[in-house]
């Protein structure tokens, strides 16, 4: 009976150590979502990786993206693109001076990352599932 | 050309001072300027200088309402190397037809190959140190018209441009002889890491004689020998001024970053009043060994028929090994050692080049 408790304990400290590293995080995507469009999960994935410009429709896709000092910095950047977080800067600097998609926003925290894309409808970015604060209009998909 | 310099200039300062209308602040409008410094030096002919400043290249983009957007790229350069300091290389407003189809007007580089369609004057992402030696004799840089594009068409990985264009000899003189050129480009891109391209290019040279088909003002340091191609291809053509002509370049464009390795190919061919055709072969294979560590090698090649009646006769290639360290995002330094044959206008030239340069991009 002890030694059942002993490993429930040992098991929910194991997960909790994996769930507030960053490398183990279970990452998700956040997108406001503009007015009247269904969101698929593959068009956004696009988006983020700068592979396409705009939502359907022509609408502005605002890709949200962490910046240096963030915890998810290399996280994202490995995840994501497979790569390190300054190739993928350099990725998306690229794309953006041969003119095939619109900057990116740089953002160290997911509470500015949170409050950037709720004021811009189709803005959207990947962050960390528990960073996702209950009760907003945000849609999350997870990765 | 004042007229429409001035028109492009206004357009951006208003588009610079005006918030446009439900911006959110200056996060709509983006500022880089890119930069680059070079040390260069030839086995059998002395440059002037070993260490010269690039072209350092100011580049804007904003977000407009109403699926609008604007990019501008203007650039200096002292005048001891090139004739205008300044320089407004692009300046074009696009809007978003829907997800996959656009259309731009304005100053553009021209979607005839990867290369233009991609790098455009910021250094620090070229794959070698200098354009492949194409640009500086058939690839029309840039084109001031009309753009209609496509990418991801139905779910695909095909895309298209196609280009009505005032045409090299006008400039920036917005169709002021009407539509000179046209391009058409077929592209399959199945992700950012590789892109196939064809396309087909037209243009008339208007007076072709007193016209240097697409010269680019400063480029390479390496072009020891531009000055005596102009005045040979003003000999050659001295009983033809006057003429127009038709010229027409093919181009196709294979790129691919896969793991470590990085390839670009850019082939043209291109002719004159329907004559021979000219062929142009760019080739880059390039291995990142470390993350900030890349080392490749470089073969470029032109080579214009001895009946060509524009452009000089002769073949001019250069090949060699580069490496490149990634300082940063926004730094770069690469070093080429190579090996240049020049046979332009019967010169005989066999040459050794170093070149490093330093990019940086902010």
């Amino acid at each position: 009976m002890l030694s059942r408790k002993i490993f429930r304990i040992a098991l929910s400290a194991a997960l909790l150590l994996l769930g507030s590293s960053g490398w183990s995080a279970e990452l998700v995507l956040v997108i406001n979502p503009p007015e009247g469009l269904s969101i698929e999960r593959e068009a956004a994935l696009a988006l983020i990786r700068g592979e396409r410009r705009n939502w359907e429709g022509g609408i502005d896709a605002r890709v949200v993206l962490p910046a240096r000092e963030s915890e998810q910095y290399e996280v994202v950047a490995d995840r994501v693109f497979g790569l390190s977080g300054k190739a993928m800067e350099r990725q998306w600097f690229r794309l953006v001076f041969a003119g095939q998609v619109n900057p990116p926003v740089y953002l160290s925290g997911d509470e500015a990352a949170i409050s950037h894309i709720l004021e811009h409808p189709g803005a959207l970015g990947v962050m960390a599932a528990g960073a996702v604060p209950s009760g907003t209009d945000i849609m999350v998909i997870p990765f | 050309m004042k007229k429409s310099l001035a028109g492009a200039l206004a357009l951006i300062l208003c588009l610079w001072v005006t918030p446009p209308v439900g911006a959110q602040g200056l996060d709509n409008v983006q500022v880089n300027l890119f930069t680059h410094v070079e040390y260069y030096n030839n086995s059998e002919v002395k440059p002037d200088d070993y260490m010269s400043l690039g072209e350092s290249t100011l580049f804007v983009t904003a977000r407009l309402p109403n699926k609008w957007s604007f990019l501008a790229e203007g650039t200096f350069r002292p005048s001891k190397y090139r004739d205008d300091e300044f320089t407004l290389e692009r300046y074009r407003l696009r809007y978003e037809l829907n997800s996959e189809h656009w259309i731009s007007i304005g100053k553009m580089h021209t979607p005839v190959n990867y290369w233009n369609d991609t790098f455009h004057h910021g250094r620090l992402f070229f794959p070698s140190i200098n354009r492949p030696l194409s640009f500086n004799r058939f690839i029309p840089i840039h084109e001031a018209g009309v753009r209609f594009g496509g990418q991801g068409i139905a779910g695909s990985n095909f895309g298209y441009d196609v280009v009505f264009g005032t045409g090299q000899s006008e400039g920036d003189n917005f169709f002021e002889e009407g539509v000179l050129s046209y391009t058409g480009t077929v592209s399959w891109s199945p992700s950012n890491n590789a892109r196939v391209m064809l396309s087909y290019y037209r243009d008339t040279i208007i007076d072709h004689g007193s016209n240097p088909h697409h010269a680019h003002g400063d480029d390479y340091r390496s072009d020891i020998m531009m000055s005596s191609m102009t005045e040979s291809m003003d000999a050659v053509t001295l009983d033809t001024l006057g003429e127009d002509i038709d010229y027409e370049l093919y181009s196709f464009s294979a790129y691919w970053n896969e793991g470590n390795w990085k390839s670009l190919t850019e082939l043209s061919l291109n002719r004159t009043e329907h004559g021979e055709f000219n062929e142009s072969a760019y080739q880059y294979l390039g291995y990142q060994w470390r993350e900030n560590w890349t080392g490749y090698l470089l073969f470029d090649l032109v080579n214009v028929s001895a009946s060509e009646i524009h452009f000089m006769s002769g073949r001019e290639a250069r090949y060699g090994v580069g490496f490149e360290y990634s300082i940063d995002v926004g730094a770069s330094v690469k070093v080429e050692l190579r090996r240049r044959d020049d046979h332009r206008g019967g010169n005989d030239l066999y040459s050794n080049e170093l070149q490093v340069q330093l990019s940086l991009g902010f």
